[in-house]
């Protein structure tokens, strides 16, 4: 069985320019899977294609799209 | 980042043999199959919060033979005590030891993927763990590093003030870590008492017995217990918020020890994690309005948006985001989240209050003390010892606390200034040490 394709998870960081549930509106019709809305930092997070995060850039409202990354504790400590 | 803690604990000298005679066969054994794997044959089974009673009864019915913890006393339990049972439960934190012929008996495998409806969350096999050397060896590196900052800051005030004053240190030398007596901890008055200090990382060791009687709001945002099987969020909390006086001969090693702690586990139990994990604790710790949010963790990343609208939102709300620079080395800028221009950036000292070689520089707001940093981690071992930018944040974090707690106007941006203003000057560039060493009201 082929192995299913892994659907990346982005972070929209919004303007603060509109009403949040507007933006998760608009982010959900360009093909955003929302995951979590952060309302008190003003940040979405959900999982699109590549293609559709790159729409996701011009909805009004969006500050940013990044991909999600991996953070740790780092060395040394 | 091999993390996982065979836990064998004994007060008794012969059980203490035992337990290590059983580890040393498992590493005897490990040797033997060659390589070079640090896994002890054993698997740790974490199950879902709530769901290690079920847990319990699907492992019978699979006919293991399961320990209990809670039939130890003080749950204080010695592996080489279970005797020939398949498993041992610990349901404080949700966690079962699995033996490795039971695990394969069963076909269980750590590549299977889960049910969702299963009660395990996750299934990953057991690491040796190593002290950097010897138990000697580290208390007298500690040691050599507390006697020279203290040789360190009496020669300071013995300048200053003459030798009277550094008799009155060495007085309180005693009774405190290197990294408090840095700061200037032990002669405040102030305790934290009514600030909220959200400590973001691997957790807390909810029962650790430093903590008795202090209350502890908790969220995870991993899919593990906040219980901290790590070691590195229970350090952290420690030295931000650890006790003012730790039974027996134990040093003084928490600043803010009255704060009302909040802890966000968003690395797992290895020590990993991701933006959008370490993005929902920073939110979760703003709604909560904690006026210190100390992060020791980072990635080398450039800024990125998120972090630094988190880090304004923060400071819209009256809340401070102190996070570690990194320890990359000198050389290497900042990272992310410490690098978005609305987060605190702390970097690292060592005992003789130098910039520590393995800290970040460039954007930097402050340091403090990072090296051979005593404080609290997960039982039975209660106390250890680790270096980092990581051990410099959160004494950022209860200095901040302390300054907050002198009045209800420090809060967000001009709590920022405060600590920088009030910092101890170093003879290092801005962009190794920020305004210098930080320093308690």
């Amino acid at each position: 069985m082929p192995a299913k394709p892994i659907i990346p998870t982005w972070i929209i960081t919004a303007t603060g320019e509109r009403p949040v549930a507007e933006l998760v509106s608009d982010l959900r019709k360009a093909g955003l899977v929302v995951g979590n809305l952060l309302a008190e930092i003003g940040v979405v997070t959900g999982q699109c294609s590549k293609a559709q995060a790159a729409a996701l850039r011009k909805v009004a409202g969006v500050a940013d799209v990044s991909s999600d990354a991996p953070i740790d504790i780092g060395p040394p400590g | 980042m091999a993390t996982r803690k065979p836990r064998p604990t004994t007060t008794r000298p012969a059980q203490a043999a035992a337990a290590i005679n059983g580890i040393e066969a498992m590493l005897l054994a490990a040797q033997a199959q060659g390589g070079d794997s640090l896994q002890t044959g054993r698997f740790l089974v974490t199950y879902k919060e709530g769901a290690q009673e079920a847990g319990m009864k699907a492992m019978k019915s699979q006919g293991m033979r399961s320990a209990d913890a809670r039939d130890f006393s003080s749950q204080a339990v010695d592996v080489a005590d279970i005797g020939d049972a398949d498993a041992l439960m610990f349901p404080e934190i949700g966690v079962a030891l699995v033996s490795g012929p039971a695990f394969a008996s069963r076909g269980m495998s750590v590549q299977d993927e889960i049910a969702a409806d299963s009660p395990m969350q996750t299934v990953e096999p057991e690491y040796f763990v190593f002290a950097e050397g010897a138990a000697d060896a580290v208390v007298n590196d500690y040691l050599r590093g507390f006697l020279s900052a203290a040789e360190t800051i009496s020669r300071d005030l013995g300048r200053a003030g003459g030798d009277q004053a550094a008799d009155e240190v060495d007085a309180q030398v005693l009774g405190s870590t290197w990294g408090l007596l840095a700061c200037r901890v032990p002669p405040g008055v102030r305790t934290g008492a009514g600030i909220r200090v959200a400590v973001l990382d691997t957790g807390m060791d909810l029962g650790h017995p430093d903590f008795v009687g202090r209350a502890f709001a908790t969220n995870s945002f991993v899919g593990q217990p906040v219980q901290d099987l790590h070691s590195h969020g229970t350090h952290c909390v420690g030295t931000a918020c650890g006790p003012f006086a730790p039974a027996g001969n134990t040093p003084r090693y928490g600043v803010a020890h009255r704060a009302q702690i909040f802890v966000g586990k968003v690395l797992t139990n290895s020590g990993s994690g991701t933006t959008a994990s370490v993005l929902a604790g920073m939110n979760w710790a703003i709604a909560n309005r904690c006026a210190v949010i100390s992060m020791s963790l980072g990635s080398q990343a450039p800024v990125q948006a998120a972090y630094t609208a988190a880090g304004q939102a923060a400071l819209n709300n009256g809340c401070l985001i102190v996070a570690a620079a990194g320890n990359a080395g000198s050389g290497v800028f900042t990272g992310a989240p410490a690098n978005s221009p609305t987060i605190f950036a702390v970097a690292s000292l060592d005992t003789t209050l130098v910039p520590s070689a393995f800290s970040c520089s460039g954007k930097i707001e402050i340091a403090a003390p990072g090296r051979d940093v005593f404080s609290s981690v997960p039982r039975p071992a209660r106390y250890g010892i680790k270096s980092g930018t990581s051990m410099a944040t959160p004494h950022v974090a209860g200095c901040a606390a302390l300054w907050a707690e002198t009045s209800p106007n420090l809060r967000g941006a001009s709590l920022w200034a405060r600590l920088q203003a009030s910092a101890r000057p170093l003879p290092f560039a801005a962009a190794r040490v920020g305004r210098g060493l930080v320093q308690a009201p």
